[in-house]
């Protein structure tokens, strides 16, 4: 089932150049919760959070041309277009005449900070890609991350074999390596 | 007995570890989108030109300037086109230009047109928008790295044949230009933002920094 999760997020990319409207829907369905839980953590003000995303997923259609799946993957480019649509909405409403006019203190930090909205993509992305490896490859993952097990070790305290846990492991490496690096996954 | 080789040796997991440092995950709720964000994307996609539309030729202005201030002409150049619509191909074809016109989240204001701008001179860079704001015209200049020497920044639009200027003044903070009511923008369509000497003289210096043109 794990193998399916794999083919379907590149067969996605794949389909996702091509453009077709299909394809579309599927990248929403994949990743319209990761982009709406970025908007969300990254302008506080529901309302435009709200626009960010929709403004995401139009700019990444007109866009779909110019993904290019040697640079990245699909979800930290989508992430990098929630990223401008953050910061263009954070300009604007700093320039809103409306009695506002520089407090944007209810947005949050301010994402135009490169810092802060980047280790916010680089956040997301690591969860999502470990969620989508399954329950037990996340634990496992955890347990050799958060409490310094090893490999052997981890099989011992799950009662798993062995050979699943290097498994869990090495899928994790290649899913993180496509999601965070230049390189699709192997 | 599992081969040695199977596990990740000490290079794969300090790789593993350095990927899961850059972004701790723990702590990472979900957000599901809201229903019916769905349909208005898709609404909103449904109202973009298709694919197919024909690209627009990128105006070529090499003549030389006559009357008024020196104005240094615009080299013909290939632009990054902040709002990209669908191209032909990839990467190596001009990107088509056009009219991108959407309602954006803001209170009544609608883009009718922007542009990367490129730089003419010295460091910086810059893109300018034409934004129609509760029916008027703005344009909303956003730069960087721009340096005014030791004078100031001015923004002007001017005329296809580069010897028709309107000023709207100084390079200001928030970015926010009133065009006047009786300028037409597609008949001032060139942005340009240039070094002026603090000297009282209101004409252009013929010092551009940077410059772009907005299409219609």
């Amino acid at each position: 089932m794990q193998d399916e999760v794999d083919t379907s997020d590149e067969a996605l990319a794949r389909d996702w150049v091509s453009g077709t409207d299909a394809a579309m829907r599927r990248l929403w369905d994949r990743y319209g919760t990761l982009v709406n839980t970025f908007c969300l953590r990254a302008i506080s003000d529901r309302d435009l959070a709200a626009d960010c995303v929709q403004e995401t997923f139009v700019s990444a259609w007109r866009s779909r041309d110019r993904f290019d799946p040697e640079r990245g993957s699909l979800p930290s480019w989508l992430l990098g277009i929630a990223r401008h649509r953050v910061h263009d909405a954070y300009r604007s409403r700093a320039r809103t005449p409306q009695g506002r006019s520089g407090d944007t203190s209810e947005l949050g930090s301010d994402p135009s900070e490169p810092d802060e909205s980047a280790g916010l993509v680089e956040r997301l992305l690591v969860a999502d890609a470990l969620q989508t490896l399954g329950d037990r490859p996340r634990e496992v993952v955890e347990l050799a991350f958060y409490s310094g097990l090893s490999q052997t070790e981890i099989a011992e305290r799950l009662g798993l074999p062995l050979g699943t846990v290097k498994s869990d492991m090495r899928r994790a490496l290649l899913r993180l390596r496509g999601v965070l690096g230049g390189a699709p996954d192997a | 007995m599992p081969e040695r080789s199977d596990f990740l040796d000490d290079n794969e997991m300090a790789e593993l570890r350095a990927l899961m440092e850059r972004g701790d995950p723990k702590g990472v709720v979900w957000e599901q989108p809201p229903p019916g964000m769905w349909d208005r994307i898709a609404e909103a996609i449904e109202r973009e030109p298709s694919q197919d539309e024909p690209a627009q030729d990128e105006p070529v202005h090499d003549r030389p300037t006559g009357g008024g201030a020196e104005v240094i002409p615009m080299a013909g150049r290939r632009r990054n086109w902040w709002y990209p619509l669908a191209a032909a191909a990839a990467a190596l074809v001009a990107v088509p230009v056009g009219l991108a016109v959407w309602s954006g989240g803001d209170d009544d204001d609608r883009l009718l047109s922007a542009v990367e701008l490129d730089r003419l001179a010295g460091s910086g860079s810059g893109r300018a928008e034409l934004i129609e704001h509760d029916g008027a015209l703005q344009v909303r200049l956003e730069t960087s790295d721009l340096d005014p020497a030791d004078g100031y920044l001015e923004l002007w639009l001017i005329d296809e044949t580069v010897t028709k200027l309107v000023s709207l003044g100084p390079v200001r903070p928030d970015g926010v230009y009133d065009v006047p009511a009786g300028v037409d923008p597609a008949a001032f369509p060139i942005v340009d933002v240039s070094v002026e000497p603090v000297d009282g003289d209101p004409t252009h210096s013929g010092e551009s920094v940077l410059r772009g043109e907005l299409t219609f």
